[in-house]
């Protein structure tokens, strides 16, 4: 069987992602493409494999079977870092800031190392958020919301060209949410990619001009989010069997 | 960066600086009983140093640092009798331990935090069977004597170790402030997540490790030298362990410091109260650890210094994880 | 050659078993341990030597056969063991494991020097029971038969404890899952300081039967306690039958390596072993899916 062949329009082209662990099949052959230049989300109920799938996707997670191909590589097996180095970086669902370096190291860590001006990236990220006097603080002493934003700037230093970001408003306020947003919007204006799992259906309405769904392993819906609001199946993976009404609690 | 920082770190290399003057010129001062002390400290300094590099700075913390020591004393003793003059023979048993770092240090660097801890201290207990089983080679349980002839002075030795324990803090100062330091404290923190944003942790891990390594076989190789007599059980010898970790918790684990200081008290309490009784000595190197892991994690180091950064409102309303 | 004769080895498989079952007691206590309250005593093998010189001590000095002062230093040690729990060990307790290593390393150091103070380096043993008895034609050491079997009778009574009494489900639960056992109106602290006293009580007993079969010193805990890891890491961290099972397996391959090679070799078998499991599963080795 030959490997299917990505668009070039495509940064992002996943096929046959199968994930089990030890009988349950976390991954039951997701295939997913996401289009160079957009914000894309991806949606799914409790359980449905989301985050396994960016595990698999960002390289923690090596025991998948199947085709990944990022920018024109197949990068299925590869180190995370190497991933990272390539252009694919991913935000955690809790944050994982280093609590024991500084905001300013937090970041620095982060970039490449022949970058001699690392610092002053570092510093233009925070400045854009507001968060430039914070730069030597400890990351433990960071509320989470900075936590979050923190870890969100971190993985803008390598400038990748696809961006994961694993519910990356929650348990932020709303100023820094919209912060938040606000610097996806910007950077995808010049040109990164974004793959965002969600479960605030208004951001996904708001800022994604592309939607899969994921359930139960599987991605059972694609397309714009009118169209997938009203998809059968969707509502069933959310809502069970029978039990939905147009209108009533829809997504 | 803070210019309070820098004011200190100059500071610090200035303290430094006069320190190692001082020891340089001690011996014209001192007779052969406190060189033969300061000798002592200066072994303890670089042994903890080597051990602040795995496990303070990159949090592999390790039980059986030992291990190293007993590989680079044993070497050095085999060189010397092997008729390579004293230094070479130092230098030899440095290389030994780096170069058996490197398998061993793949091997035990993939398990994470305290199965490693475990694995080193099995490592330690594997080398001391190696050299009592490995007659031909190590002479087995008698051990070797060597012969007064081949060592060198206690002034070399003295210069010698003063040497090691100057360059490996040197070693740990200059890494602390630069990227492969940066890297290796992220990986202490999180190392998941430093993979995640670029760092090669198992590249990273296994220089750490092999660095670790190198010193303490250098150290071994001097310490036979000054002892002349090796066998099994004193090369592998729990001591060296135990004062490895405890004197760089009580110190300030993660700093440069740290290891010089707890060496200094730590050596010279025993020197006043308990020379004479080194299971008194040990049996309080354990109560130290004790009270250390329970009471004082941050070390003495953590004392004296004042986290002179802004605080920030923890928790705003509305932010909690989810 | 004649150490394939049947009979030779029938003898190796029985001496390999019954030095098992006290590895076995050993392990399976500092599994329990683990189990409970997810830390890892360092200084399981120092409460067995307690429990050895102990034994030493009463017979030297007053005459009591190690058999009757069992039953005096296991109840001992069960008290000890239940209010250093609450001194100590709670302290290290939801603190990563790296934590509790090394406080368990520092108290095994104490424990190490004190014992070489009071008892000097010198090898002790208390050497009661002497002689062999015949299974057909197979002779068998008396004292490695009693230590083996009494072992072997104590660990079958703790298992059968926890798994068929109130209390031992108890703690069984508070292993599972301690924040549900809690909600479920367990005293979680206290079965954790009875977790802790019956792993010293078993470590305890242990001793004891040490103290009957092999001479020891002070020093002697650290190879106890390297084949205590290298018996949990295979019979997987948390499972008790697991340890069981493991120790027993040590003792034979001891017993046969010994023999068939050389004492020392069949000592060193135990870290042999430790390295091959590191080889096979380096990844972290987490026993029954739980870390």
């Amino acid at each position: 069987m030959t490997t299917p062949v990505c668009d070039p329009d495509h940064i992002l082209c996943v096929w046959g992602l199968r994930r089990d662990f030890g009988g349950v099949q976390a991954l039951r052959g997701v295939d997913l493409h996401v289009a160079r230049g957009t914000i894309t989300g991806l949606i799914g109920p409790n359980g449905s494999g989301k985050t396994t799938l960016f595990q698999v996707i960002s390289g923690i997670d090596r025991g998948a079977t199947g085709t990944i191909n990022f920018d024109r590589e197949n990068i299925l097996g590869w180190r995370p870092s190497q991933i990272y180095h390539r252009g694919l970086a991913r935000t955690f669902q809790l944050s994982r800031v280093f609590p024991e370096l500084t905001v300013l190291e937090n970041l620095v860590v982060a970039g490449s190392r022949k970058d001699r001006s690392a610092d002053e990236r570092a510093f233009g990220l925070l400045e854009r958020v507001h968060l430039r006097e914070y730069a030597a603080v400890l990351g433990k002493h960071l509320s989470y919301g900075q936590q979050k934003l923190v870890e969100f700037l971190r993985v803008l230093m390598s400038d990748p060209a696809l961006i994961l970001l694993d519910e990356p408003a929650a348990g932020v306020n709303p100023t820094l949410r919209g912060t938040l947003w606000d610097m996806v919007r910007h950077l995808n204006g010049l040109g990164t990619t974004f793959l965002i799992i969600e479960h605030n259906m208004e951001v996904i309405a708001d800022l994604c001009s592309d939607v899969h769904v994921l359930s139960d392993g599987e991605i059972i819906a694609r397309g714009d989010f009118a169209a997938i609001r009203n998809d059968e199946q969707v509502l069933e993976a959310y809502f069970g069997k029978g039990r939905h009404e147009q209108g009533a609690g829809t997504p | 960066m803070p210019s309070i920082a820098n004011g200190l770190r100059s500071n610090g290399a200035w303290a430094g600086a006069a320190l190692v003057a001082a020891a340089a010129v001690a011996p014209l001062a001192l007779n052969e009983y406190y060189q033969s002390f300061l000798l002592q400290v200066f072994l303890v300094i670089a042994l903890a140093q080597a051990w602040n590099l795995i496990s303070g700075m990159t949090g592999y913390v390790s039980f059986g640092h030992s291990a190293f020591f007993g590989l680079g004393a044993y070497a050095g003793a085999l060189f010397l009798t092997w008729g390579f003059p004293w230094w070479l023979a130092v230098f030899h048993g440095a290389v030994v331990a780096a170069v058996l770092s490197l398998p061993l240090g793949m091997l035990t660097l993939r398990l994470r935090g305290p199965y490693f801890a475990i694995a080193m201290l099995g490592l330690n207990e594997i080398g001391r069977i190696v050299a009592t089983l490995w007659v031909d080679l190590t002479n087995g349980g008698s051990g070797i004597t060597l012969a007064p002839s081949l060592l060198p002075s206690l002034e070399m030795e003295y210069f010698t170790t003063l040497m090691l324990a100057l360059g490996a803090t040197l070693l740990v100062a200059f890494i602390h402030r630069n990227r492969f330091g940066l890297e290796l404290r992220a990986i202490r923190e999180d190392e998941e997540a430093a993979e995640m944003v670029g760092v090669n942790t198992t590249l990273n891990k296994v220089v750490a490790f092999v660095l670790s390594a190198v010193i303490p076989g250098a150290v071994g190789a001097v310490s036979v030298m000054y002892t002349s007599f090796i066998n099994p059980n004193s090369a592998f010898a729990h001591t060296r362990n135990v004062e490895m970790i405890v004197v760089v918790l009580f110190g300030g684990s993660g700093t440069v410091w740290g290891p010089i200081v707890g060496a200094a008290i730590i050596m010279i309490l025993r020197e006043m109260l308990w020379a004479e009784f080194p299971e008194v000595h040990l049996a309080l190197l354990g109560v130290l650890l004790v009270v250390v892991v329970l009471y004082l994690p941050g070390g003495i180091v953590s004392l004296a210094r004042r986290d002179r950064r802004r605080r920030p409102d923890i928790a705003k309303a509305g932010e909690t994880p989810p | 050659m004649e150490l394939l004769e049947p009979d030779i080895l029938l003898q190796l498989l029985i001496g390999g078993l019954l030095a098992g079952a006290l590895y076995a007691l050993l392990a399976c206590g500092l599994n329990l341990v683990f189990g409970v309250m997810r830390v890892i005593n360092l200084a399981h093998a120092e409460l067995m030597l307690i429990g050895a010189f102990g034994s030493y001590v009463l017979y030297a000095a007053f005459g009591i056969h190690p058999l009757i002062s069992l039953f005096l230093i296991v109840p001992v040690m069960f008290v000890a063991g239940y209010y250093f729990q609450r001194v100590l060990i709670e302290r290290v307790v939801g603190r990563p494991m790296l934590d509790s290593l090394l406080a368990t390393y520092g108290v095994a150091i104490i424990l190490i020097n004190i014992g070489l103070l009071v008892f000097t380096a010198d090898f002790k043993s208390v050497p009661v029971l002497q002689g062999s008895f015949a299974i057909g034609d197979i002779p068998i050491s008396e004292p490695r038969a009693v230590a083996g079997l009494i072992s072997v009778a104590l660990t079958v009574g703790v298992y059968l404890f926890l798994e068929r009494t109130r209390l031992g489900k108890a703690i069984r639960a508070v292993s599972e899952h301690a924040q549900v056992a809690s909600i479920c109106g367990i005293d979680v602290r206290k079965i954790r300081m009875l977790a802790f006293g019956l792993a010293s009580a078993m470590a305890a007993a242990a001793g004891v039967m040490l103290s009957v079969i092999y001479s020891f010193w002070p020093g002697s805990g650290i190879d106890f306690i390297q084949k205590c890891f290298a018996i949990i890491i295979i019979g997987g961290m948390g499972n008790f039958v697991g340890a069981f099972y493991g120790g027993v397996l040590l003792g034979v391959v001891e017993s046969f390596v010994g023999a068939f090679v050389s004492t020392q070799w069949g000592e060193a078998m135990a870290y042999l072993l430790l390295v091959a499991v590191l080889l096979i599963r380096p990844t972290g080795l987490k026993g029954a899916a739980r870390a």
